[in-house]
This record gives structure tokens, C-alpha cells and sequence, in this order.
């Protein structure tokens, strides 16, 4: 993964300035990509490549920074946003840096802080997505499941014992054990412990229990 | 000072020598022959040592004349001849102890070996050395002294050796001598100088005249400077005569020498300068009872011959007789004509010119005499034989010339005759009776006839005065009395007179009595109607009179630019009298700057209109400038030709003033509410400066990493200078617009493209409204003709109108908060900006005051924005207006007339 060049994506109205970062971005050995409002991003359908991240302008017409933010946000997946700014205010950046900025700087910055920032987005950026494939592989050995041998999970990693499960779902110990097996084997684990973590990663609910 | 000295010396010689010459010449002749024709047969004379000690220096004339009257008698002596031994002592000058020690020593020396067989002491202090150190020097010698006041010679304690003259001013004999000469004296001036001596002399002088204050007025001159002295007596009355008697100090402490003094007042005085001394005559005083320093000398002599001849010095009479001499200077007789008669008895009079007259005087009357009674004979016989043969024709003619003249005359003339002859010695009374009982008009001529209501003179003729001016007007009672008063003659009097038509004239009557023996035969008068004179006058004064009251100055100068008239208000205004400026070149005093003209051009104007109106700078007598509102116009004379220019000027300093000093408060709150609005757009102002700031910044540092890498890429070097030079362009130009709204500085009118304007304003806040959430639309009409005005005027006030809008829209007014900002032409060929927003309006009862200062809704800003877009609209002759939309949310426009240039 980190053998591709790194995506640099510019989201600023002023033509000097998106010109500038591309230039500056570009000898500092990054892809650039540059767009002159919020909604010409949007408007992107090639897929992002990793990794990348996101360089914001704060003030736009129609759209703002903040607010094209807002919106990346209710995807499954936003980019590390570092923000710049012609006139920034303390609230506007505690706001950005809250709802998971990189960093605020404002124009006119200074190329270390620009490349440190854009380097730790970057380092963010492999960081989730390398997660995001992990959980997107459990995703798949899941799916691999049987609907009984599912449900035998979910009961599993409330830590219940199989007399307990057989108990519950009105099956035999004996069969209980024999898809607590087949479920280990699939998800390749070896212990009841490694199981409950790949769970709560693919995002399994244990079963809730009713109560007798 | 030397030849001062010189002169007088050479004056006093001359003197002496006149009165050598002209008083005495024979007689010193005979008896020089006489006194030396002894002596050749006789025993030589015996020779005495005088020795002659003189208290001043041998400089001073008074000392001089009374050396030389002592020897000139001792000189006489049959029995003796003399060796004179003769110190100045100089002790006016030098009078301290050590000086007197030297002085001593010295005559001590000189004298004590020869026997000195007689002292002469002149003055108190050469008597004082005698008495006090001289007693060693020449023991039990006689001392005879000269000239020494009584109260100085109480000082002294003097012995049988001594005897002498006092000195004494006779102030009886110099007033009595100057009254017998003038007795219609009616003022004395007295001058006496401020010197101890001078103090005493007044003081004494006062005493002396205390008595005659009340018949005479005594003008004490003695305490002014000498200058105030001159001007005082160059302008005595004719009634005045002066006693000079001695100033050696004036009334600033001016040190001078007496006689020269007496000399130089003399030459100033309008009237008679009586002196004191014999010094000064010859200086320029008349003379009077003069202390005569010679007789001092003489006095002095005589009794040093009587001692020397063994009568002894106790028993020889110490007076001042004899020292007081009157003496008078020929020269100023002359001058102030005063015969010799007039003087007293015994008067000497000096510097006598003696004429060929004087010589020979009963020669050339008797030649004269013969030669004269000749000539009346001859001519005698003549005139009568020609009067036998030409009287008669001679007579018509001139009869015939009177009579044209007469009848041609505008002058009226008249002539009253006598029956008899009025003698002048009669009373006033009889004179009067007499006048009415023989007095008639004997001629007249027609301009006369018709002044006094006829027609023709003839019918005047033979008039009785009874009846022409009778005696039942009391008016005519007064005239005729006063004309006898001045002895029938009447000099340009000016009298009211109405006569038979009613008419009122003004006369002018003139009238010449002719006189015989004491008795008036006859007068002639004239007489010429100056009615229309009068009111020609009266209207000139009128027009003076208004024009010295108007409050505008009215300033005349002739074709050559002097000044010829100039009234009060100019004298007020300018600060220059009307007599300091007049005949001057009006150039040369103030200096004048034609407001937007050039003087050629005001010249040309004044020709070709006959006037020019306009504002000019000049400046006053203090140097003070001032503006001044002008009309000039041309004065043209009787025959039409240009005499001169005429000015009518207000002064506007004051008006100037006010408008300069309200022009720079509306400028300085003009530039507060400018650096106000700064404040507020400072977040856009620094967004817009940053954005190529930090574009030029990335350019720069990657063109550096472009430098670093290998291999370096030159092109991309190269494109990124060159985005850093457009960009760092861009910085410049919003740095400039805004030095350009906020400066202090007051812009030029000029050339302004109204949309260009509106996109500088826009530029500066469009960041502003953008972080509101406002939206602002343009909808600038292209091709509208440029404005005449201020460009930063211009920005301000649209920048004003923007950033109310934006104000308004704060809030939650509007779901869509927005500007529009428009310029267009009007039906009237007005250009107009609007600026309208969609916020809540402007409030009903603000709609009144909002164009007011200080009135705002704002929580920033000074409340004076509408205000000064109002004054900057008038400025540039335009009208700032605005109310509400009646889609809702305010409008606001100006209008700017086209071609319309701005006051200022």
C-alpha cells in the first residue's frame, strides 16, 4: 500500500491559490488533485485512492468547508480534512478540529506546517482503511455462515455454556457442540476469546437475553 | 568738533575786529601814534609779573574775551609793561584732589623763584587755589578776581589782599532791555538746560518773574530735550520773544556748548532770541543785556592797575558794575526788522555791514537829489503836454472797453456812489446814516440786474440804497454795518439772498472801496451766482458721505494704478490711512492674487466689459492675508476716455474661513467613518490580502524544492516566478484601494468610471458578506459616462450604502439575505447607483432622522455614514435619497447629475 503515491485532493475558490498548493504539493512528491468549490468534489465519482486526503478551504461560495465536511461525514468513509483558511477565528477551528480535522491553518501558512499536517493525514488515512479491510474480511468468513451456526455465535460470545445455549434453543448439548465446532473452524479462531473480538470488530450483537 | 570750535573762535575774532575796526578804528589809530611817541624819549617802563590763573580751559570763548579785556587795559598802563604769565586750569574738567596737588606743584615751581607782583583770578575756583594753596606760592601778593558769585565768594575766607567783580545776571536789565524793544510781548520762552548752573539761573529767573505772571506768559522750556525745543520754537505766536541764558545740558542729559546752543536755537526760532552772554552774540541771538566777559576781563584789569599803582585792594569796592552791557547783533536786527532806533541809549551794536549808503551818504542824496527834481521836470512837462492832446480820445476809449466789459460780463457788477463823500473817521453810526442818505447805484450791468430779479442794468441805475437794500430789513441793517466795519470792502462772501422773483440764490459778493483823502467816494462790487456751485458741492459731499459709511471698501486708482480715493471701510478692511496710500502705485503696497485668473486676463476682462467680478487674495498693512469678493469697474471722465478703475471690495476672510474649517471637520469625519468601516471589514480585507499571500508563498517554496530536486525542473522554476509576480501584483492593488478609501488624504476631482467603483467596494466587502451568508448581486449598467468628482468620495459613500445593507440583513430577517447593487441613467440623463437589500426596511420613525448625524441602529460605527453620503452627494451636486421597497427591505440611491463638477 504505501509503495503508491499519496492522493493530495484541494478544495479552494481562489485559482492562485489551488495553483500554488498543486505546485508546492507536487515537488513535495504527491499526487494533486484540484477543485474550485465543495460541490465540484461532491460531484466526484472516481473511486479515492489510498492514501489521500483532503486540503479545505473554510470560506466558499454556496458550499462552505465546514460544510462540505458535514457532509462527507455521513458517508461510511471520509478522508483526513486538513482546513485552510484567509481569516480564520478560534471558535470555526475548535469546531473543525472537534468533528475530526487534521489541523487549521491559516493562509498564509508555512510549508512544514502544511506537509507535517498532510503527513499525519495521510498516516490517519492508511491507518483507517487498513481497519476498514480487516472488518471487510470478518464481513466475508461471517457471511460464510450457516443461519443456525449464526445464531449458535451470537449466543457464544454472551459467554453462555453450551448446556446453557442447548437450554435455550431447545437443542441437544451434543449438537450445540458440534456447531460451536463448525463456527470456530470458519472463523478461523481458536479460542472463545479471539472469537468475542473478531465479533464486536464485524460488528455482531450478542444475543439478548429474555430471561427466564 | 574742532571745526565748530574753529568757527566760533573765528566768529568771536570777527567781533572783536568789527568793532575794532568800524567802532573805534580812529581813535585806537591816534592813540597808538600818541602812546608810542613818549616812549621814545622817556625812561623805559618798569616791567610787573601778572600772573593770570583762568578756572576753565582755553577753549571756551567767555574765558578767552575776558583774558584778552585784561590785558587790553594793562597793556594801556603808561608806568608799566607786562609779563603775563596765564593758566587755564581746566578745573571744570579736572577737579580731584590729586589733579590740584599736581597743579600746585607745578606753579610752585614755575612761579616761586619770580616775583609775581599781581594775581588775576577768574572764575571761583582759580580765586579758591589762590586763596587756599596760592598763599605759598606768592605770599601777601594782591589778588584781584573776576567773575565770582556773592554766595561762592562767602565760601571764602578772604583777606586785605584781595578784591574783585562778582558775577551777577541782571535779570531786571535783560527783561526791561527785551520789553522796551517788543512791548507787545505777550509770551516768553526761557531756556536755561538742565546743568546745575542752568537750574540755578531758572530758579532765580522764576523768582524774578513771579510778579509778572499775571501780564505775561512765561513758557519755561528749560527741561525738554533740545529737539522738542526746536519744534517749539519754530511755532511761538508773532507775540513772543526768548530768553536764552545758558544750556549746557538738554532735557535728555545731551551735553552741548552754551554759545552753540544760542546758535542753533536761534536759527530755529520763529521769533527773537534774547541771550545772556556776549558770548553768544554772533551765534544768532539779537543781543539784549548781555554779562559782557570782556568787561569782566577789562574790570579786572582796571583794578589790577589801581592796586599796582598803590591804592590797596580792601579799599577798592567788590561790585558787578559795570559787567552788564547791551549789545545787539546787527545782522539779526535785520532779520526780526528792528530799527536801531527802537534800542536803548547805550546800545552797542556789532557785525554792523557798512554800506557805500553809510559812507557816503550825504553825497550820493545830494547827486540824487539834483538828479531826481531833473527828472520830474522833464517828465512833468511831457505828461502834461501829452495829456493836452490825448486825454480826451484816450478817455473814450477806455470808456468804451469799460462799458464792453460791463455788458459781456457773467460776473454781476455794480458800483454805489455818494452824493457826497463819507469820511472812514466818522463813527459807525454816522457812517451808517450817511451811507443811506447819499448812497445810490450808479452802475450796473445785466448779469447783475438779472441776479437781483430784473432785467436790464439801466433799470438799477440811480436806485437809492434806501430803497434798493432798505433799512426796515434787519438783515440788510447787519450786512451794511459789517461793511462799513471792513471799511467798505468785501473779500468772497457768501450770502443767502432772495430778491424779487422769490428765487433763494447763493452769492458770492466781492466789493473794493474806492478811497480819497480818508473819504469813500465810491465802491465797486461784483457779484457771481454760485447757487448751482453750491449744489454741485452739496451733492459731491452727499456721495462723499455715503461712500465713507459703506461698509464695502470703494477704492479708486487712476490709469497709472495710484491711488486717488479710499474710504473708511478700506482704511478698516486694508489697514493703511487714505492719506499713507494715496498717490501710490496700489501695486507697491499689497500684493494681490487673482483667484483663478491672471491679472492680464482681469485686465483684458475690465477692458472689454468696462468690469470684473471676482475673488482675490490681498494682503493688509499687518501682512495678514485676506480674501476679499471684488467688483472692478472702469471710470471713464467727461470726454469718455478711461481715467481710471474703481473697486468695490467685501472681505470674505472670515466666510473663508468657516467654509475651510467645516470642509476639514466633514473631512475628518468623513476619515473617521472610513477607519470605522475599516474596523468592521478588517476579516475581509485581510482574507483578500492573504489569498495571494499564501499563493505566493506555496509558488515560492515549491519553486525551492523545484531548485532541490534532482534533476532541478527550470520550467516549473520558472511558471512559479511567474505566478509570484501576478499574484504579488494583485497584493499591491488591494493594498492601494484600500490606502484608497481609508487615506487620510483628499483626492482630485477627476474622471471616475461609476461601475469601476462599485467593483473596488465590492472586492473589499464581497468576503465579508460571504461569511454572513449574503449574497450580493450586481446589475451595472455597461457604458454609463464617466462621473466629474472624488474618486475616494465616491468609494466611501458606496461602501456606505453596501455595508448598511449588510447591516440590515443581520439577523434572521430574510431567508435569502440579499444585496443588489445598480447603476443606470435616469429620464433626466442623471446617473444613478442604488443600493437595495431584502432586509426588514428601514423602521417608520427613523424614516426622518436617518439622514441625520449620530442617528444609527448599528452597534458598530459612528451613525454619521448617511450623513456624510448625503454632504458627498451634495458635494458633487447630486441628491441622496431612500425608503422602502415595497417588495419589502430599504432602497437607497444617489443621483448624479452628468457633467456636473463637484464645489470643491
Amino acid at each position: 500500500m504505501t509503495d503508491l503515491t499519496p492522493t493530495i485532493y484541494v478544495v479552494d475558490d481562489d485559482l492562485s491559490v489551488r495553483k500554488g498548493l498543486r505546485r508546492l504539493l507536487r515537488a513535495s512528491g504527491y499526487g494533486v488533485e484540484i477543485f474550485e468549490s465543495a460541490l465540484e468534489f461532491l460531484r466526484m465519482t472516481t473511486e479515492i485512492p489510498s492514501p489521500a486526503c483532503l486540503v479545505l478551504d473554510v470560506k466558499m461560495p454556496d458550499m462552505s468547508g465546514i460544510e462540505l465536511q458535514e457532509k462527507l461525514q455521513e458517508r461510511e468513509y471520509s478522508l483526513p480534512i486538513v482546513f485552510i483558511t484567509g481569516h480564520g477565528d478560534i471558535p470555526m477551528s475548535v469546531k473543525a478540529i472537534k468533528t475530526g480535522a487534521i489541523n487549521f491553518l491559516t493562509k498564509p501558512f508555512e510549508e512544514k506546517d502544511l506537509l507535517k499536517s498532510i503527513k499525519e493525514a495521510l498516516e490517519k488515512d492508511v491507518i483507517i482503511r487498513s481497519a476498514i479491510s480487516e472488518s471487510e474480511k470478518i464481513g466475508k468468513l461471517v457471511d460464510s455462515l450457516t443461519p443456525r451456526e449464526y445464531e449458535i455465535l451470537t449466543y457464544v460470545i454472551t459467554g453462555m455454556l453450551n448446556k446453557q445455549i442447548a437450554y435455550s434453543l431447545d437443542i441437544s448439548e451434543k449438537t450445540v457442540k458440534v456447531h460451536r465446532g463448525r463456527v470456530m473452524g470458519k472463523l478461523m479462531v481458536n479460542s472463545v476469546a479471539d472469537l468475542v473480538r473478531l465479533a464486536e470488530n464485524a460488528g455482531i450483537e450478542p444475543v439478548q437475553e429474555t430471561g427466564q | 568738533m574742532n571745526n565748530l570750535l574753529a568757527s566760533i573762535r573765528d566768529k568771536a575774532q570777527r567781533g572783536a575786529v568789527f568793532q575794532k575796526v568800524y567802532g573805534a578804528t580812529l581813535v585806537t589809530l591816534l592813540s597808538f601814534m600818541l602812546s608810542a611817541l613818549p616812549a621814545i624819549g622817556q625812561q623805559p617802563k618798569e616791567t610787573k609779573h601778572v600772573l593770570i590763573l583762568i578756572t576753565g580751559q582755553n577753549d571756551v570763548p567767555g574765558f578767552i574775551y575776558s583774558e584778552e579785556g585784561m590785558r587790553e587795559i594793562l597793556d594801556q598802563s603808561e608806568d608799566f609793561q607786562f609779563e603775563y604769565f596765564i593758566e587755564y586750569m581746566d578745573s571744570y574738567r579736572f577737579n580731584d584732589a590729586s589733579y590740584k596737588k599736581d597743579l600746585f606743584d607745578l606753579y610752585q615751581t614755575k612761579y616761586t623763584s619770580k616775583k609775581i607782583d599781581l594775581v588775576i583770578a577768574h572764575g571761583y575756583q582759580a580765586l579758591e587755589f589762590a586763596a587756599n594753596q596760592g598763599k605759598d606760592i606768592f605770599p601777601h601778593t594782591p589778588v584781584v578776581f573776576s567773575a565770582v558769585l556773592e554766595t561762592q565768594l562767602k565760601r571764602l575766607n578772604l583777606d586785605e589782599n584781595y578784591t574783585g567783580s562778582l558775577m551777577e545776571i541782571d535779570y531786571h536789565r535783560i527783561f526791561k532791555t527785551a520789553l522796551k524793544i517788543h512791548p507787545d510781548t505777550r509770551h516768553i520762552g526761557i531756556i536755561s538746560g538742565t546743568s546745575n548752573p542752568g537750574r540755578f539761573i531758572e530758579k532765580q529767573s522764576r523768582d524774578f518773574f513771579a510778579p509778572y505772571e499775571d501780564k505775561y506768559d512765561f513758557i519755561y522750556l528749560g527741561h525738554l530735550p533740545m529737539k522738542d525745543i526746536l519744534a517749539k520754537v519754530s511755532n511761538f505766536p508773532e507775540d513772543t520773544i526768548i530768553i536764552y541764558y545758558y544750556m549746557a545740558l538738554d532735557g535728555n542729559g545731551t551735553a552741548i556748548k552754551p554759545w552753540q546752543a544760542a546758535g542753533i536755537i536761534s536759527d530755529a526760532a520763529n521769533v527773537p532770541v534774547y541771550g545772556m552772554a556776549d558770548t553768544y552774540l554772533g551765534q544768532g541771538i539779537i543781543g539784549g543785556a548781555l554779562l559782557s566777559w570782556r568787561e569782566y576781563g577789562k574790570k579786572a584789569g582796571e583794578l589790577g592797575l589801581r592796586i599796582l599803582n598803590g591804592e590797596k585792594p580792601a579799599d577798592l569796592p567788590i561790585s558787578s558794575e559795570g559787567t552788564t552791557l547791551n549789545m545787539f547783533d546787527w545782522r539779526q536786527l535785520q532779520r526780526w526788522g528792528i530799527t536801531e532806533s527802537k534800542l536803548p541809549a547805550d546800545s552797542i551794536v556789532q557785525y554792523k555791514r557798512i554800506s557805500a549808503w553809510e559812507a557816503y551818504n550825504w553825497y550820493i542824496v545830494g547827486v540824487l537829489f539834483f538828479v531826481i527834481l531833473q527828472i520830474i521836470i522833464i517828465f512833468f512837462l511831457l505828461a502834461s503836454r501829452k495829456k493836452l492832446r490825448g486825454n480826451e480820445s484816450l478817455l473814450r476809449a477806455s470808456n468804451d472797453r469799460f462799458r464792453a466789459f460791463m455788458d459781456n460780463s457773467i460776473e454781476g457788477i455794480w458800483c454805489a456812489s455818494f452824493d457826497e463823500p463819507i469820511s472812514l473817521n466818522l463813527s459807525e453810526e454816522d457812517q451808517f446814516e450817511l451811507v443811506y442818505k447819499h448812497g445810490y447805484i450808479s452802475e450796473a450791468n445785466d448779469a447783475y440786474a438779472s441776479s437781483v430779479g430784473f432785467s436790464l442794468g439801466k433799470e438799477l441805475i440811480g436806485t437809492r440804497l434806501e430803497e434798493f437794500v432798505p433799512r426796515s430789513n434787519p438783515t440788510n441793517v447787519a450786512s451794511v454795518k459789517n461793511w462799513i466795519r471792513n471799511r467798505y470792502s468785501i473779500r468772497n462772501a457768501e450770502t443767502i439772498e432772495s430778491y424779487k422773483d422769490g428765487v433763494t440764490r447763493n452769492i458770492l459778493n466781492n466789493a473794493v472801496a474806492v478811497i480819497k483823502a480818508g473819504h469813500l467816494e465810491r465802491v465797486w462790487g461784483t457779484q457771481i451766482d454760485i447757487t448751482e456751485r453750491k449744489l454741485a458741492e452739496e451733492q459731491l459731499r452727499y456721495q462723499g458721505t455715503l461712500l465713507e459709511n459703506v461698509s464695502d471698501a470703494v477704492v479708486s486708482v487712476d490709469t497709472d494704478f495710484k491711488v486717488v480715493s479710499w474710504n473708511q471701510a478700506a482704511e478698516k478692511i486694508y489697514g493703511w490711512k487714505a492719506e499713507e496710500v494715496q498717490g501710490k502705485l496700489i501695486n507697491e503696497f499689497t500684493s494681490i492674487n487673482y483667484i483663478g485668473n491672471s491679472r492680464d486676463a482681469v485686465l483684458s476682462n475690465l477692458e472689454r466689459d468696462g468690469f470684473w467680478r471676482g475673488e482675490i487674495l490681498q494682503t493688509r498693512k499687518d501682512g495678514e492675508q485676506i480674501s476679499v469678493q471684488a467688483t472692478y469697474s472702469v471710470l471713464k471722465d467727461r470726454s469718455g476716455e478711461t481715467s481710471g478703475i474703481v473697486g468695490v471690495s467685501r472681505d470674505i476672510t472670515d466666510l473663508r474661513k468657516a467654509e475651510g474649517k467645516m470642509r476639514e471637520q466633514r473631512d475628518l469625519l468623513s476619515h473617521m467613518d472610513r477607519v470605522s468601516s475599516l474596523g468592521v471589514l478588517t476579516g475581509g480585507i485581510s482574507h483578500e490580502i492573504n489569498q495571494p499571500l499564501s499563493a505566493i508563498l506555496s509558488n515560492a517554496q515549491a519553486a525551492l524544492r523545484f531548485m532541490k530536486n534532482d534533476p532541478q525542473d527550470l520550467g516549473e522554476v520558472q511558471e512559479a516566478l511567474h505566478d509570484i509576480v501576478s499574484d504579488s501584483k494583485r497584493c499591491g492593488e488591494i493594498v492601494h484601494s484600500i490606502r484608497n478609501i481609508m487615506g487620510r488624504q483628499v483626492s482630485k476631482r477627476e474622471e471616475i468610471d461609476l461601475n469601476k467603483t462599485v467593483n473596488d467596494v465590492l472586492t473589499l466587502i464581497k468576503n465579508d458578506a460571504l461569511s454572513k451568508g449574503i449574497s450580493i448581486s450586481e446589475n451595472l449598467r455597461p457604458n454609463i459616462p464617466p462621473i466629474h468628482g472624488h474618486r475616494t468620495q465616491i468609494q466611501q459613500l458606496t461602501l456606505n450604502l453596501l455595508m448598511n445593507a449588510m447591516e440590515a440583513l443581520q439577523g434572521n430577517y430574510s431567508k435569502n439575505p440579499e444585496i443588489n447593487v445598480a447603476t443606470g441613467i435616469n429620464d433626466n440623463k442623471d446617473i444613478i447607483l442604488c443600493v437595495s437589500d431584502s432586509g426588514p426596511g428601514i423602521e417608520h420613525d427613523q424614516i426622518n432622522t436617518i439622514f441625520k448625524s449620530f442617528t444609527t441602529s448599528k452597534k458598530k460605527g459612528l451613525g454619521i455614514g448617511l450623513t456624510i453620503c448625503t454632504s458627498i452627494a451634495e458635494n458633487h451636486e447630486g441628491r441622496l435619497w431612500g425608503g422602502n421597497r415595497p417588495e419589502g427591505g430599504a432602497i437607497f440611491c444617489l443621483t448624479l447629475p452628468t457633467g456636473m463638477k463637484s464645489n470643491d
